[in-house]
């Protein structure tokens, strides 16, 4: 999947989203989980990891399944096993797609919308390492030690530091792009659909599988 | 409040309503903000900001989005594109549906808008003070969220009408909505509503905190104009 063009694993993922959604089975439901973890060890992607990032929105599925469990069981069954399909879906795209050539993409449509996304991409690297320094050094100096007012003191401090840091990492950055001649635009080389290659045939015969599966599970039920 | 509402339980409708509603006032809002490059770039600090307080856990279902700040920091128009692609990033890592990233954007920008105009009437009522403007904020942060936590529960309380009551009997099908979403609007806000507000106040004492903060540092952030 790594080597496929970008325009067609997004094409094979949106079919598969599709399906997903209008999946009625759980069965089939089933089937389309196992496909894209089969995709997802196929294409050397951490499932074990991915797996454990999909208990995420499961757990908020929960509250859905909670308010459907008086029409059905199944129904809620449904839901959560679609809140994972989806997510691990998402993430087999993420996983074997480079994010600045899915930004890439999407930025025909707007230049404003993905230069913020690039500028975003590269400040959330950032800031993570930098949050996660901060954070250290604050509990090494034990502020998070003692009464709960200290303590919330100290993290609404410690976000309060990250925040104008943040700021100020941003307007360098600006600086340092506009030094060099940035004026509010990046140019990029995306195509979205360019020649396909042989590359190419792994997402398109994950969506006619995924296709596949639902068309057997709606004729089933 | 953030939607986290898996793919597949709204109806087609109301998501796509969402994407359409929510692509128009981008659309209008990217017109609004050309030629602001350096604000561009504090936009782009703010998504990243938000991306990162989102992973900070708290110990209950909900983490906070700083989403009313960014409209007092920003404005309403970069809040908007703002939310967008912060809305976007997180749907592709499975953080609520990818087909109610339109519905979430209008739900929490409506917490800007709301965050943002509300600061400003009560700074203009409150004069300048240090501790006046970080409770101006974390009010303007809690009434926006409230606001929006209702409104949540208004949008899945949309997707459990019969499409055939309210259009005719022949319109829902027309629209492929043929029947409802089937959840329990009750046992929904019984669930989702104490979440929220609880999770707004923390938001509320953090954003006026953070506020305060900042206010010591660097006012011009909060105080300033591009």
């Amino acid at each position: 999947m790594h080597r496929a063009s970008v325009g067609t694993k997004i094409a094979s993922t949106a079919v598969a989203l599709g399906t997903i959604i209008f999946s009625t089975t759980i069965v089939t439901l089933v089937g389309q989980f196992l496909i894209i973890l089969l995709f997802q060890f196929a294409s050397r992607l951490p499932v074990k990891r991915l797996l454990i990032w999909a208990v995420y929105p499961a757990f908020f599925a929960v509250i859905f399944a909670i308010s459907q469990a008086q029409y059905s069981a199944e129904l809620s069954a449904q839901t959560m096993l679609r809140a994972v399909d989806a997510a691990l879906l998402m993430l087999l795209l993420i996983g074997t797609t480079p994010f600045t050539r899915i930004i890439a993409v999407f930025g025909k449509a707007s230049r404003t919308l993905s230069n913020l996304a690039f500028f975003s991409y590269r400040f959330f690297f950032l800031f993570t390492d930098e949050s996660s320094r901060r954070l250290t050094a604050l509990r090494v100096r034990g502020g998070f030690e003692g009464a709960i007012r200290t303590k919330i003191k100290n993290a609404a401090n410690l976000i309060g530091l990250l925040f104008v840091s943040y700021m100020e990492s941003g307007e360098k950055v600006y600086d340092a792009v506009k030094t060099r001649g940035y004026r509010g635009e990046f140019s990029t080389e995306a195509a979205l659909l360019g020649e396909l290659t042989r590359y190419d045939f792994a997402p398109v015969l994950f969506a006619c599988v995924t296709v596949a599966l639902f068309l057997v599970g709606s004729l089933c039920v | 409040m953030h939607i986290h509402i898996p793919d597949g339980v709204l109806p087609i409708w109301l998501w796509i309503a969402g994407y359409v509603l929510a692509l128009a006032l981008v659309a209008l809002a990217v017109r609004r903000v050309r030629g602001q490059e350096r604000k561009g770039v504090l936009a782009a600090v703010m998504v990243a900001v938000m991306l990162v307080v989102q992973s900070i856990p708290l110990g209950v279902p909900y983490h906070i989005n700083l989403s009313a700040l960014t409209g007092i920091i920003l404005g309403p128009w970069w809040a908007l594109i703002s939310i967008l692609v912060t809305n976007a990033a997180q749907a592709s890592f499975g953080h609520g549906g990818v087909t109610i990233v339109g519905l979430n954007t209008l739900v929490v920008w409506t917490e800007a808008l709301i965050g943002y105009y509300l600061f400003a009437a009560l700074r203009r009522r409150l004069k300048s003070s240090r501790l006046r403007i970080s409770t101006a904020a974390g009010t303007s942060t809690l009434i926006a969220l409230v606001f929006s936590a209702f409104l949540v529960v208004g949008i899945v309380g949309i997707s459990a009408i019969d499409p055939s009551e309210a259009l005719g009997e022949h319109a829902g099908e027309l629209l492929g909505v043929a029947t409802p979403a089937q959840i329990s609007l009750t046992i929904f806000a019984t669930l989702v509503l104490p979440i929220a507000i609880g999770g707004a106040l923390i938001e509320a004492v953090i954003t006026a905190l953070l506020v305060a903060y900042v206010l010591q540092v660097k006012a011009s952030l909060i105080l300033g104009r591009e």
